[in-house]
C-alpha cells in the first residue's frame, strides 16, 4: 500500500502511522458541553466508501496528513498536510 | 598537550567491506538541528552558513559543510562549527547521530535491502528520509554514487549489523 505523502511523494505505508478518523482535526470548544466531548473522543463513524483519516509520516519527514481513503477499494485520493486542511 | 582524536558517536568501529560495497564511519564537527525558522532566521542561516534553507529533498552545499533538509520544517547542518544562528531553533546533536559513508558499485543494492525508497532517488544534492530497516534515518547522496546514512547513536551497533548482512547478501548473489 503506498501513501501520498505532501512532502516526500508516494511512499509505503510501512513509514506512516496510522492515528484514526480525521474528526480528531476538529477539536470543540472546551465548554463545548460532555455530549459534544463524548462524541469528538469515542464515537466514530463506520463508513463504506470514501473516509478522511490522520496518518503521521513518523519514519519519513514527520508531516502529519490527512488521507481520503475509500475504505471499501482501499484507493487512496488525496492527501494534504493536516495543518493546512480544511477544519 | 593530549590531542584529542574526533570519534563518531558509534564509536569508530573498522569500516565494513564485502564485494562491491563498503562502509566508512565518518565523523563531522558539528550537527546542527535547525528548527521553527522565520525569515529573519533564514537570512541568519543563510549569513552563517552561507546557503539558504534547503527545500523538502535538498541537501545544499556550502563552503564549510552541508545543510540537508531532514523533514518538515527542520534542517541539518552537517559540517564546520558554526555559531547557532538567531532566529532559529538551534540544537547541538553532535553526539546523537552515527554516519556511515556507503561506497563502491553495489550501494544501490545493498539499500534496496534495507529501504522502502528507491536507492536511485539518492543522488547527490538530494536527501531522504526513510525507514531503514526498522530504523529511522537519513540518507544523503553524495558524488561517485556514494551514500551518507545517519541513524540515532543508539542503533550504530544495529545499523552496522544490518549493513553487514546486506552486504554479504548481494555479495553472495554475485558469485551465483
Amino acid at each position: 500500500m503506498r501513501v501520498p505523502c505532501p512532502i516526500c511523494g508516494s511512499r509505503d505505508s510501512r513509514e506512516f502511522y496510522y492515528q484514526g478518523a480525521a474528526v480528531m482535526l476538529n477539536r470543540p470548544d472546551p465548554g463545548a458541553g460532555d455530549g459534544a466531548w463524548d462524541a469528538y473522543l469515542h464515537l466514530r463513524d463506520n463508513p463504506e466508501g470514501e473516509t478522511e483519516e490522520l496518518w503521521h509520516h513518523s519514519m519519513g519527514c514527520g508531516a502529519w496528513i490527512k488521507v481520503t481513503r475509500n475504505t471499501v477499494t482501499h484507493v487512496i485520493s488525496g492527501a494534504v498536510l493536516a495543518r493546512e486542511a480544511e477544519r | 598537550m593530549v590531542e584529542l582524536v574526533a570519534e563518531s558517536p558509534g564509536g569508530n568501529p573498522p569500516p565494513i567491506e564485502i564485494g562491491g560495497a563498503r562502509a566508512d564511519w565518518i565523523t563531522a564537527e558539528t550537527l546542527l538541528w535547525l528548527s521553527n525558522w522565520d525569515d529573519a532566521g533564514a537570512s541568519a542561516v543563510a549569513e552563517a552558513m552561507g546557503v539558504g534553507m534547503p527545500g523538502p529533498g535538498e541537501v545544499a552545499e556550502a563552503p564549510g559543510g552541508r545543510l540537508a533538509w531532514v523533514g518538515l520544517d527542520q534542517a541539518l547542518w552537517i559540517g564546520a562549527a558554526a555559531a547557532a544562528p538567531v532566529g532559529v531553533a538551534a540544537m547541538d546533536q553532535g553526539d546523537a547521530w552515527s554516519l556511515v559513508r556507503l561506497s563502491g558499485p553495489d550501494v544501490p543494492d545493498v539499500l534496496a535491502r534495507l529501504i522502502p525508497v528507491d536507492p536511485a532517488e539518492i543522488v547527490p544534492g538530494r536527501v531522504v528520509r526513510t525507514e531503514l530497516k526498522h530504523m529511522q534515518s537519513i540518507l544523503i547522496g553524495c558524488p561517485d554514487g556514494a551514500v551518507d546514512v545517519a541513524v540515532f547513536r543508539s542503533m550504530a551497533g544495529t545499523l552496522a549489523r544490518d549493513l553487514e548482512e546486506a552486504m554479504s547478501s548481494v555479495a553472495a548473489r554475485r558469485m551465483i
